[in-house]
């Protein structure tokens, strides 16, 4: 198996845009969530939301426009500045990519005569033209593959890309994925499937990973990529870390709920860190999906418990969802920054809002964040409908 | 590699319960994912697959059909100028939808109740559109005894159709890809039809 390496990166997020504001967010615990500006929600029964910023100001984009394509044409800016694409010849260069639905312009749609005849296709933005156009744009012609297997697209993307690169070859792979469901009707799906956080307080406290007040999941939006390279063909670059494992599951459980054992997650956990030919005591710690809803944080303790055994409790556990929201399409991707951050740090992050532990849920989730040795870091993910991805990085 | 594939014109009632162990999921269901159920019924029929040991892949078409209730959403909006109102788009349009409707639009659906109905475990991923997406996930499949390989397309008249594969990796590899950008279900039927001299 051939050593692959992430050698750049490129994020926006509600916690900063570029890689300096999004470590400076992770450094001052920032919670990116609020109450949301970027569409009218006056009479919405939830309006909570985590927007993407970039200076400390919700980025903006024309009113009722796809906000993806200003999230990707950033994130590929920031990702080709760090390192280019020139040691690879254009067939040699894929791009990888995770979201979840197609943006679809319901206010321009309803007032427009086509609403009339049923003819809503050219009111909505196909999200495989949208990244073809961005791989267009940037010389990234080797192939496109976009991922819409929901809260796990973009993990599965860059896991992906991961094991086209540890099968050999000379190959760039640009992988990660972009999302945004904060618009009228997206919003409200998921408001009705009962998945958005009800938190009267604080807007910034509504998102609650592993708490024992959780209510529930705050909507995101931003996009995050990864440069992946066969170390042996990586000439020049600077690893920001390495990946060493990758598996999928699926629960085929219930539509509706995880398993509440987690037998899946954590199989899917102890397939990548059989991968990385290490065993679960040399993992450092673990970056959770940890949604703040109640079903998965049990889920997941569950699994924790299934892959790590006594030591379950032990290890410390984090969630960046508190701070920039789910991204649902690309959650994996945006989170991927946080496990990066943590390996070049050395730091096990505080999970934002956990203040009062749940006595069902006894995992070490920090309310201050803790410096340690960090060499493996595991990161899971899991999706509505029960797809289930566990990726394991190494400190490059 | 034996594969099956299913046609539904744009009225057509999409048979799914002689498929279905649980028939409570089925209101769940969009046409789509109706039509995936069914054909992966008729493929493995009586067949022997370990489902421990099986990978799954899935794509599905560029979105052209939706019956989530989105014209009713759209009218039920509009104030009285026919100008889109936030309040009205609220209590008007979307309280008007079953939240067993966001079901019909989760792109991950069809893989999702084909993992429930038949136990499967292993590998996976939904991919959008591209057959390449889907010939490169199944070429990527850590080793497992077999692939269902499927792909399906709803067209903006409710027609459908759909196919899956039992297939190997081995198998996979030696599907032509004619064009990277090809719809996958356009792929797999092809082969099918190649496959059976039709």
């Amino acid at each position: 198996m051939n050593r692959v390496i992430i050698s750049s990166m490129g994020v926006v997020s509600p916690i900063g845009t570029g890689k300096e504001e999004f470590y400076a967010g992770m450094d001052s615990k920032t919670s990116g969530t609020g109450a949301i500006s970027c569409f009218n929600t006056d009479f919405f029964p939830v309006s909570i939301g985590a927007e993407a910023r970039k200076s400390g100001k919700v980025i903006l984009s024309e009113k009722n426009n796809d906000r993806r394509m200003v999230f990707n044409e950033i994130a590929f800016q920031e990702l080709f500045s760090y390192r280019g694409l020139d040691g690879y010849e254009f067939n040699e260069r894929m791009l990888i990519a995770g979201c979840s639905l197609d943006h679809f312009r319901i206010e321009e749609y309803a007032q427009s005569s086509d609403a009339k005849t049923h003819d809503w296709q050219g009111y909505s933005d196909n999200s495989y033209a949208m990244f073809e156009h961005y791989a267009r744009k940037f010389s990234i012609t080797g192939g496109t593959i976009v991922n819409v297997s929901a809260c796990v697209a973009s993990s599965q993307a860059i896991g992906l890309g991961f094991r086209i690169l540890s099968g050999g070859g000379k190959k760039a792979i640009i992988a990660g994925g972009v999302d945004s469901m904060l618009n009228p009707l997206h919003y409200m799906g998921f408001y009705k499937l009962g998945a958005l956080s009800d938190w009267k307080g604080d807007p910034k406290k509504a998102c609650r990973p592993f708490d024992r007040d959780r209510r529930g999941v705050v909507l995101g939006e931003g996009a995050a990529y990864y440069l992946l390279e066969n170390a042996a063909y990586a000439r020049g670059a600077r690893p920001l870390a390495e990946i060493t494992g990758y598996a999928s599951t699926i629960d085929g459980y219930l539509i509706t709920d995880p398993d509440p054992n987690g037998a899946h997650l954590a199989k899917a956990a102890m397939e990548a860190i059989e991968q990385s030919g290490i065993s679960p005591d040399r993992i450092d710690c673990v970056h959770a999906h940890g949604t703040g809803t109640l079903k998965n944080d049990s889920a997941e303790c569950s699994a924790m418990k299934l892959i790590f055994g006594n030591r379950y409790n032990r290890i410390p556990v984090f969630s960046l969802k508190a701070q920039v929201g789910h991204l649902i399409g690309a959650c994996g991707a945006i989170e991927l920054a946080a496990v990066i951050y943590s390996l070049e740090k050395q730091t096990v992050p505080a999970t934002v809002n956990f203040e009062t532990p749940d006595p069902a849920i006894d995992l070490k989730v920090l309310r201050n964040p803790l410096q340690k040795p960090i060499n493996y870091i595991l990161k899971l993910n899991a999706a509505f409908g029960g797809q289930n991805t566990a990726l394991v990085l190494k400190k490059a | 590699m034996n594969i099956a594939c299913n046609s539904y014109r744009s009225n057509e009632a999409i048979p799914v319960d002689p498929f279905l162990k649980n028939k409570k999921l089925k209101k769940y269901f969009n046409r789509e994912t109706s039509a995936a159920l069914a054909t992966v019924g008729k493929l493995l029929g009586e067949a022997t697959v370990d489902p421990s040991s099986t990978a799954l892949y899935y794509a599905t078409g560029i979105l052209e059909y939706e019956d989530y209730g989105l014209d009713r959403i759209a009218a039920n909006a509009l104030d009285a100028d026919a100008v889109f109102s936030p309040k009205r788009f609220i209590e008007n349009g979307i309280a008007e939808v079953s939240p067993l409707n966001q079901f019909k639009v989760l792109l991950n659906m069809p893989l999702s109740f084909i993992a429930i109905e038949y136990g499967f475990k292993n590998d996976n991923a939904v991919i959008y559109s591209s057959a390449v997406g889907l010939l490169t996930s199944a070429l990527c499949a850590p080793p497992c005894a077999s692939i269902l390989l499927g792909a399906g397309k709803t067209f903006a008249d409710g027609a459908v159709e759909m196919c899956f594969a039992l297939t190997s990796r081995e198998e996979v590899r030696r599907i032509p890809l004619e064009n990277p950008r090809e719809e996958a279900y356009l792929t797999l039927k092809r082969i099918a039809f190649k496959d059976t001299g039709a």
